[in-house]
C-alpha cells in the first residue's frame, strides 16, 4: 500500500510538471504576442490574412491575423521559400493557417502589433490525410 | 526460450518483407502542404515504432502495478524489461519523428505539443532507471523503482492526448484514419504496427528471461538486410546534381499538364526553373486528383530522377522516377538497429533480477 501511495503522489507531481511543460511549450496567438515589450523568440499560430511577394528585395510578407483583428507582419526570404518548397508562395504552398517560429519585434502601427522574422515556418500534416491516396517510385 | 526466439525470426522475416513494400509500393497522399510526398512513407516506420513504445510502457506499467499489490519479484523482473525496451523504442520514436519532420514540417524539433510530451515520457522512464540504478538495497529497490515506474506512466496519457486537447502539428487518430482506409494501405499500415509491436514484446520477453545471446540478434538480421538495400537503394537517387545536363540529374515539380499523351511539367533545378517533356508511363499513379474542389497534379513537390536530354533549353526526358525522401531509408536503417540493440542488450539488462525468480523456477 505504501509503494501504492508514493506512486499516486509522484504520478501526480509527474502530470503536474508535463502539463505545464507541455502548454508552456504550445503556440502563441496573434493578440498574446502584444504583451512582448522587447524583440522576443516566439512560436505563432495564425491564419494568413495575405500574402505579398517582394522579389527585388528577396521577401515575403506574410500578414498574419487573429480572429479579433490583431496583426503581425512576418517577413521571410523568398529564395529560401522557392528552396524549400519548389515555387513562391500560392494555395498550394501555404495553408490558411500556419505556425511560424521567429523573432517578433513589437511595434505598433494600424492594426499590426509588429513585425515577425521568421526562421521557421512549420507546417501540419492534418490536411496531408485527407487527400487521396498516390503510389509510385 | 526457443519459441521465443523462433517467433522472432519469423516475425522478422516478415517483418523485412512489410518495410521492404512499405518503403518501395506504400501509398503516400497525394497533396502534402510541404517537403517531398514520400516522406510520409515514414507513416509506416515511425507511427509502428511509437505505438510499439505506448505498448511496451503499458505492459511495464501493468505489471509494476501487479508487482505494488501482489509483491511477486517476478514481475519486478518483467515490468523492468518491458520498460527498457519501451526507452529503446521510445529514443528511436524521438529520432525517426525528427527525421520526418525536418522534411514535411520544415523543422526537426518544433516543441510540437506532442513532441513535448513524448520528450517528457522518455525523461520520466530515463529518471526511472535513475532511480533503480542508485538502490542498492535488494528488497527496496523493487519497490521503490516499481513504484516510480507506476508514476511516471502518467506522461502516456498525458503525450496521447495532447492532440486533441490543444492545437499541434501531430494528426489526431481520426485524422490519420482518413487517409488509412482504403486500397492496401490499412493492410500495410495495420500489419506494420502488429509486427513492429510483437516483435517488441518478443524482444522484451526475451530480456525477461534473460536473453539468448546470439540467436537473439541474428533472428533480427532479416529487418537489418532489408534496411541496408533500401539505403543503398533509396540514398543514391537523393545524390544525383540538380544540374539538367548530362544523361542523368534530378529536378524539382512545380506544375504541369498532360497533353496529347505528353506530360509536361515545370520543374525547377539548381539554376531556375525548366520546361520538361515526357512521354510514356508517368512514374506515379493517379496523375491528377481533385482535392479541395481543385483538379492538382500529384507529382508537385516530387523530386524527380531524369535520364534525358536538354535541347533548346527543354529537358526532354527519356525516362523519369520518383526520389524518394533520403530520411525514409534512414528511418528503416534506424529501426533495424532499434531491434538489433534490443536483441543484444536483451542477456546484460535483466540477469540481477531474474535469478532464480522467473514464474516456474524455484524460488
Amino acid at each position: 500500500m505504501k509503494g501504492l501511495i508514493l506512486a499516486a503522489a509522484v504520478a501526480l507531481v509527474i502530470l503536474l510538471v508535463g502539463y505545464m511543460a507541455i502548454t508552456s511549450s504550445s503556440y502563441e496567438s496573434v493578440s498574446q504576442l502584444a504583451r512582448y515589450s522587447r524583440p522576443t523568440v516566439v512560436t505563432v499560430r495564425a491564419r494568413v490574412a495575405d500574402i505579398k511577394t517582394l522579389p527585388d528585395r528577396d521577401l515575403i510578407v506574410f500578414v498574419l491575423e487573429d480572429d479579433n483583428g490583431s496583426r503581425v507582419l512576418a517577413l521571410y526570404r523568398l529564395t529560401r521559400f522557392i528552396s524549400q518548397y519548389g515555387a513562391p508562395p500560392s494555395h498550394s504552398t501555404v495553408e490558411q493557417e500556419v505556425v511560424m517560429r521567429g523573432v517578433f519585434y513589437p511595434s505598433r502601427s494600424g492594426n499590426a502589433i509588429g513585425r515577425l522574422e521568421i526562421r521557421e515556418i512549420l507546417q501540419g500534416c492534418h490536411r496531408a490525410y485527407e487527400a487521396p491516396p498516390a503510389t509510385g517510385g | 526460450m526457443r519459441k521465443l526466439v523462433a517467433a522472432l525470426a519469423a516475425l522478422s522475416m516478415v517483418d523485412s518483407a512489410t518495410l521492404w513494400i512499405s518503403q518501395t509500393a506504400g501509398p503516400f497522399p497525394s497533396v502534402v502542404p510541404l517537403g517531398n510526398p514520400t516522406a510520409y512513407r515514414n507513416l509506416y516506420i515511425h507511427v509502428p515504432i511509437s505505438v510499439a513504445t505506448y505498448l511496451l510502457f503499458t505492459l511495464g506499467f501493468a505489471l509494476a502495478l501487479l508487482y505494488l499489490l501482489r509483491g511477486r519479484r517476478w514481475m519486478d523482473g518483467a515490468a523492468h524489461s518491458f520498460i527498457i525496451s519501451g526507452l529503446i523504442f521510445g529514443f528511436s520514436t524521438l529520432v525517426t519523428g525528427m527525421i520526418w519532420a525536418s522534411e514535411s514540417w520544415g523543422s526537426p524539433w518544433n516543441w510540437d505539443p506532442r513532441e513535448t510530451g513524448v520528450l517528457f515520457m522518455f525523461l520520466a522512464f530515463l529518471v526511472y532507471l535513475a532511480v533503480r540504478s542508485s538502490i542498492r538495497d535488494p528488497d527496496v529497490r523493487p519497490r521503490v523503482s516499481m513504484a516510480f515506474a507506476v508514476a511516471a506512466y502518467a506522461t502516456i496519457p498525458l503525450s496521447f492526448l495532447v492532440p486533441y486537447l490543444m492545437p499541434s502539428l501531430h494528426p489526431t487518430l481520426p485524422e490519420t484514419g482518413m487517409f488509412v482506409r482504403g486500397g492496401t494501405t490499412p493492410l500495410i499500415f495495420g500489419g506494420r504496427v502488429a509486427l513492429v509491436s510483437a516483435e517488441g514484446v518478443v524482444l522484451a520477453l526475451l530480456m525477461w528471461k534473460g536473453g539468448a545471446g546470439r540467436r537473439a540478434w541474428l533472428a533480427t538480421l532479416p529487418v537489418l538486410l532489408a534496411g541496408l538495400v533500401i539505403v543503398s537503394l533509396q540514398i543514391p537517387p537523393n545524390m544525383a546534381r540538380e544540374r539538367p545536363s548530362g544523361d542523368t540529374f534530378k529536378v524539382r515539380v512545380i506544375s504541369g499538364s498532360l497533353l496529347n499523351e505528353t506530360l509536361e511539367l515545370r520543374v525547377r533545378g539548381d539554376s531556375g526553373t525548366y520546361i520538361l517533356l515526357y512521354r510514356g508511363d508517368p512514374p506515379i499513379k493517379p496523375l491528377f486528383v481533385t482535392f479541395g474542389g481543385q483538379k492538382r497534379l500529384t507529382l508537385e513537390k516530387h523530386w524527380l530522377l531524369v535520364r534525358g536530354s536538354v535541347e533548346d533549353g527543354r529537358i526532354v526526358a527519356s525516362s523519369l522516377r520518383l526520389v524518394p525522401y533520403w530520411g525514409n531509408a534512414v528511418n528503416s536503417l534506424i529501426y533495424a538497429l532499434t531491434l538489433l540493440a534490443l536483441a543484444l542488450v536483451s542477456g546484460r539488462v535483466n540477469q540481477e533480477s531474474n535469478l532464480g525468480l522467473i514464474p516456474g523456477d524455484a524460488k
